[in-house]
């Protein structure tokens, strides 16, 4: 009897990833406050 | 499909009764799905509208400015500090340029959301000067002082 392979993390990985990077993203385009002083 | 003895027998439901319910599950899930993206779309505007540009309120002639650079240079910093293009180019994606919208005509159109936010949130607008949006590379005119294209 043999053990059924392993699934590959890969694609759920690849998934959690681009999610926090587009919630990073949105978070400093919207939320973020770059302050008065950021623009020369 | 068609007549199902077996579930008619045992009182089961039917196969045509299993579908109907799943299309109607997968109908809600879509509906659902459908209204999240709506609303999360919806929020991100209004709250883009309320909050995000109003930042620009202190000095949006330097905002635009930096807007014209960063679409018309290749390198827009010069060597300077890349921060406050950065900043700048988060007016790319609050306020996306159109497909076939030039340079000039996408800028008055920022700077109107831009006094239209502060009016809203500040109840006035601000006063924006010719360096704002004029000296660019476009050859279809520049901008004068009170925005119109000269």
């Amino acid at each position: 009897m043999t053990d059924d392979p392993k699934p590959s993390k890969l694609g759920p990985t690849v998934f959690l990833v681009v999610l926090a990077a587009t919630l990073v993203f949105f978070w400093w385009l919207l939320v973020y406050d770059h302050g008065a002083a950021a623009l020369p | 499909m068609g007549f199902d003895r077996r579930a008619m027998a045992t009182g089961e439901p039917s196969g045509g009764s299993n579908r109907r319910r799943a299309m109607l599950g997968v109908g809600v899930a879509v509906a659902l799905v459908a209204a999240a993206l709506t609303a999360v779309f919806g929020v991100a505007g209004w709250y883009a509208e309320r909050v995000a540009l109003p930042r620009y309120c202190d000095d949006p002639k330097a905002a635009l400015v930096l807007v014209r650079r960063v679409l018309t240079e290749v390198r827009p910093t010069g060597g300077d500090s890349t921060w406050p293009y950065v900043v700048a180019g988060k007016l790319l994606y609050l306020v996306p340029q159109a497909e076939d919208e030039t340079l000039d005509a996408y800028l008055i159109r920022l700077r109107g959301r831009i006094d239209a936010s502060c009016t809203r949130a500040f109840g006035h607008t601000v006063g924006l000067g010719s360096e704002a949006t004029g000296g660019g590379r476009s050859t279809r005119g520049r901008f004068a002082g009170d925005g119109r294209l000269s």
